[in-house]
């Protein structure tokens, strides 16, 4: 697999991000998503409440006291956590999705960028993603 | 309507507030509902209050129940997965999907799926984008 995405220019300068879609557990629910990278976030995932609650995340959450986000101030945080399923191009991939009222636009950390590799291609903005061959990457689709 | 009383307030913020709300003709608890509005629109980002809160109401019970049987589910059936929802347990089960559909039959807001084990809290860094947010 091999995907190349353009940045979010939203800001400036732009963010690199990832478009994917976005399963519940079960494949019955999807959505699109837009995540921005962020090496950062130590986490899979990370969505608004809007979007975690429209795919129905909710449903399937671990306990609270089995996970807990931490700011850059180190202040805990509450965190829900729940499970999904991420495809990017023809690859699936479960992984944790966590939500928190504090946030509007998603985020795609370390815990989902070390499944792939990832360049950032800064004079294209754009962002370049492949699975290495032999890659652990949990694959449901065929490989291009 | 509630009365609070509210510490460490900063005074120059105090100052500002009382000298607007005069300008505009509004008492400080008009200015301070409005204040808390705004502040909940902006924390929620977009999605609807009322029905996050009456998500919380749910998992509250469902992970108090949790709390409750968790270690005797770890005696009982380790490895297997427990589904919870309505603040009552659905059962335990060999695979975690066969959990998630049970929680979805049960009618529920919110449930809890999780394998039965002894758990750490595992703690997630969210970095600095999520300030960035905050501020926006």
């Amino acid at each position: 697999m091999k995907l190349r995405q353009k940045y979010d220019k939203g800001e400036d300068p732009p963010y690199p991000a990832i478009d994917g879609e976005l399963y519940d557990p079960l494949m019955k629910r999807s959505m699109t998503i837009r995540a921005r990278v962020d090496s950062g976030f130590s986490g899979s995932l990370l969505l608004g409440i809007a979007d975690y609650v429209g795919l129905g995340l909710q449903h399937y959450e671990e306990p609270e006291n089995a996970i807990a986000g931490r700011l850059v101030t180190g202040i805990s945080v509450p965190l829900r956590a729940s499970r999904g399923v991420v495809r990017l191009g023809s690859e699936h991939l479960e992984c944790p999705v966590y939500a928190t009222p504090l946030l509007s636009k998603p985020l795609l950390g370390r815990q989902l960028l070390k499944a792939w590799v990832t360049t950032l291609d800064g004079p294209a903005q754009t962002t370049v993603i492949r699975s290495e061959e032999g890659s652990t990457t949990r694959t449901r689709g065929k490989k291009e | 309507m509630a009365t609070i009383a509210i510490k460490n307030v900063d005074e120059r913020l105090h100052r500002q507030i009382k000298a607007l709300a005069s300008l505009r003709g509004k008492k400080m608890g008009e200015v301070v509902n409005e204040a808390l509005r705004l502040w909940i629109l902006l924390t929620a980002k977009g999605a609807s209050m009322d029905d996050w809160m009456k998500l919380e109401e749910e998992a509250r019970n469902d992970n108090a129940v949790y709390s409750r049987e968790e270690s005797t589910l770890r005696a009982s059936h380790p490895g297997e997965y427990v589904a919870l929802a309505n603040g009552r347990l659905l059962g335990t089960y060999d695979t975690a999907k066969k959990a998630y559909a049970e929680v979805l039959n049960a009618g529920a807001r919110h449930g809890i799926v999780t394998r039965i084990e002894e758990k750490q809290t595992k703690v997630i860094d969210l970095g600095w984008s999520v300030m960035e947010q905050l501020s926006q």
